[in-house]
């Protein structure tokens, strides 16, 4: 969900400066999260919460701003773990994209495929992607063959299951009336199938994504070598130290929220919203 | 009888001389390499920071792994040639596959690297004191079981606490909250938790056990390499003599080495660590000795079929040839 969903404030069509209901979207959905700040920094403070337990959000800043070694940024420690993490993640969802979305077209248009593959997928949709970790390094030993095979996993069903819900979405009579406009294949899948099947793919690709990113860190913390957000957090508690894991922490969080904003909001834009609002894509059933 | 007339036998024996010479002089000094299992703990973090195997020309490829099982199963699938494991693992190990690995040497060990903790302002100062209350510990490991020998030898039973099974990396901060009264645990984190001044230490388990880790080889790889096992012995020597002998250096390594992880630690902890911790790598009796009760206890419990006999598996020649080794390169 965008900042201005969040806030009730209906979207608008912007240019490249923030109108003042961006500006008001904006500083209405960080309030909260700035209070919780403020809130948790008094707690320590005051003496009311160990800081060797919880660490003040001060601290996990200064301890943030020490691992990124701006004036070294080459060197940046923080931003070699965020890398290997995002390139870990997003190679994860690639290649599940690569494999789920044209498999999710055929089960979509093909009811017997479906029904034969069905029972195999609702076998596995249900398994945590992260059960499968102990398989894979005994498999592939530790490393990223694994992380990146277990990720995959986490984002590859809901891909799947998106795709194949937005194919059957489509109503059939869309399909006949643009093949007896005659309508190729290529022109099928460009005009109606991946518009129609758009708001559901994209809603699987974020949970995909979302999934790809929250079982990383758990297979970063069992298969990593080196680096990875997961891998720090780990090696942290290892050595008690609370203030690295905070701030593995809430780059996880903040990293998460970025690739749902930026990324797919900007897609959501560039392609449904604008479909949908210029009465390319409308009801197909 | 003379050789005239055979001068193509002496060039062939010239020759043959050169080429078993020079296989020779590789085996003593040329490069070699071999592929070594590591944890995310001090001694080996003092390892991973520096070159040991340089003064041996070994090439030392360490293999971070976050466990000691996740070594061992590494050193079973051949992912690396040398791994360690506490005594738990290997006495399996020795009654299920003993024909996979020789005991080449000791690791970390003696009972001063296990403590009871309490919180900094706990009344409790003695584990007699603790009786009856909540204490935290990682039931099954061997610093668990050193405790409970620990129990005997005083007179006291497990039944005479709560025991609360948990991970060690949360006994800290539970005793901190006085969520348990006192925790077992072991090294580094009885030190990084009193240098961080949440807890004491009211007890060491130090005279009760050694509770030694040991040093497994690849079986094949020794029979192939038996100059590279020796020569990554001779660099555990190393180690071990930096670590006994000035851990202030040995603790600037490591945490310099977890500052590459993006860790930060307090250098002081991992000195305190290491003034508790055995490094030297001779295996003796007295530690073979050890894996008897265990691997008694394990038969006990019928995990394994009969208490192997771990001296069949223990190759000294390896260490004594790391020691001539050590003297040969000074």
């Amino acid at each position: 969900m965008t900042a201005s969903r969040t806030a009730g404030v209906p979207r608008q069509k912007g240019g490249p400066s923030a109108s003042p209901s961006q500006i008001v979207a904006f500083v209405t959905f960080m309030l909260p999260i700035g209070a919780l700040l403020l809130f948790w920094e008094g707690v320590v403070r005051f003496g009311l919460a160990d800081a060797t337990i919880l660490p003040a959000p001060s601290m996990i800043v200064v301890r943030a701003w020490e691992l990124l070694n701006p004036a070294k940024a080459e060197r940046s420690l923080l931003l070699v773990h965020i890398g290997v993490s995002l390139w870990r993640a997003l190679a994860a969802f690639v290649l599940a994209c690569l494999v789920a979305i044209p498999l999710g077209f055929v089960l979509g248009l093909s009811t017997g495929t479906y029904r034969a593959l069905s029972p195999l997928l609702s076998l596995l949709l249900p398994l945590p992607a992260v059960a499968w970790t102990p398989i894979f390094l005994v498999a592939f030993g530790q490393g990223d063959l694994t992380i990146i095979g277990v990720c995959f996993l986490g984002a590859f069903f809901p891909v799947l299951y998106s795709t194949i819900q937005g194919v059957r979405g489509i109503g059939v009579h869309a399909i006949w009336v643009v093949q007896s406009m005659g309508a190729g294949p290529l022109d099928l899948f460009r005009r109606v199938l991946l518009p129609g099947a758009l708001p559901a793919l994209i809603s699987g690709l974020k949970l995909g994504m979302a999934h790809s990113w929250r079982t990383l860190v758990a297979a970063e913390m069992l298969a990593a070598l080196s680096y990875g957000l997961g891998y720090m957090i780990f090696a942290a508690r290892s050595y008690m130290d609370v203030s690295t894991m905070f701030v593995g922490i809430v780059c996880l969080a903040v990293i998460g929220l970025l690739i749902e904003h930026v990324i797919f909001g900007t897609l959501e834009k560039m392609t449904v919203a604008r479909w949908h609002s210029s009465g390319k894509v409308r009801g197909t059933r | 009888m003379s050789l005239k007339g055979f001068g193509w036998l002496k060039w062939s024996a010239l020759a043959a001389m050169v080429a078993v010479g020079g296989t020779l002089a590789h085996a003593t000094t040329g490069s070699m390499s071999i592929r070594v299992g590591l944890q995310s703990v001090p001694p080996d973090e003092v390892y991973t920071a520096k070159d040991w195997g340089a003064r041996y020309k070994l090439k030392v490829e360490h293999g971070s792994f976050s466990s000691g099982a996740d070594i061992l199963k590494a050193f079973i699938a051949g992912r690396v040639d040398i791994g360690n494991g506490g005594s738990g693992r290997l006495v399996t190990m020795a009654a299920q596959q003993p024909e996979l690995f020789y005991i080449v040497a000791a690791n970390q060990y003696g009972g001063d690297r296990y403590g009871v903790m309490v919180a900094k302002d706990s009344p409790i100062k003695t584990v007699q004191e603790l009786k009856g209350k909540k204490v935290g510990a990682v039931t099954g490991s061997g610093t668990y079981s050193t405790f409970r020998v620990y129990l005997d030898n005083n007179g006291l039973k497990e039944s005479d606490f709560q025991i609360v099974n948990m991970k060690v990396e949360d006994l800290r901060a539970a005793v901190q909250q006085g969520i348990i009264d006192g925790a077992v645990a072991w090294e580094p984190h009885v030190a990084i938790a009193e240098t961080m001044g949440v807890v004491r230490r009211i007890q060491s388990m130090a005279g009760v056990n050694d509770s030694p880790n040991f040093v497994l080889v690849n079986r094949k790889f020794a029979d192939a390499n038996p100059e590279a096992v020796a020569r990554y012995i001779a660099t555990l020597i190393d180690l071990g003599e930096l670590i006994s002998s000035n851990p202030q250096e040995a603790a600037k390594l490591a945490a310099g080495q977890i500052s590459k992880k993006g860790v930060s630690i307090n250098p002081k902890a991992l000195e305190l660590s290491f003034t508790r911790i055995k490094m030297d790598p001779k295996v003796t009796d007295a530690l073979l000795a050890e894996l008897i009760p265990v691997a008694e206890s394990m038969k006990g419990a019928s995990k394994i079929g009969a208490v192997p006999d771990f001296k069949k598996l223990v190759r000294m020649d390896f260490y004594e040839q790391a020691v001539k080794l050590r003297q040969a390169s000074r």
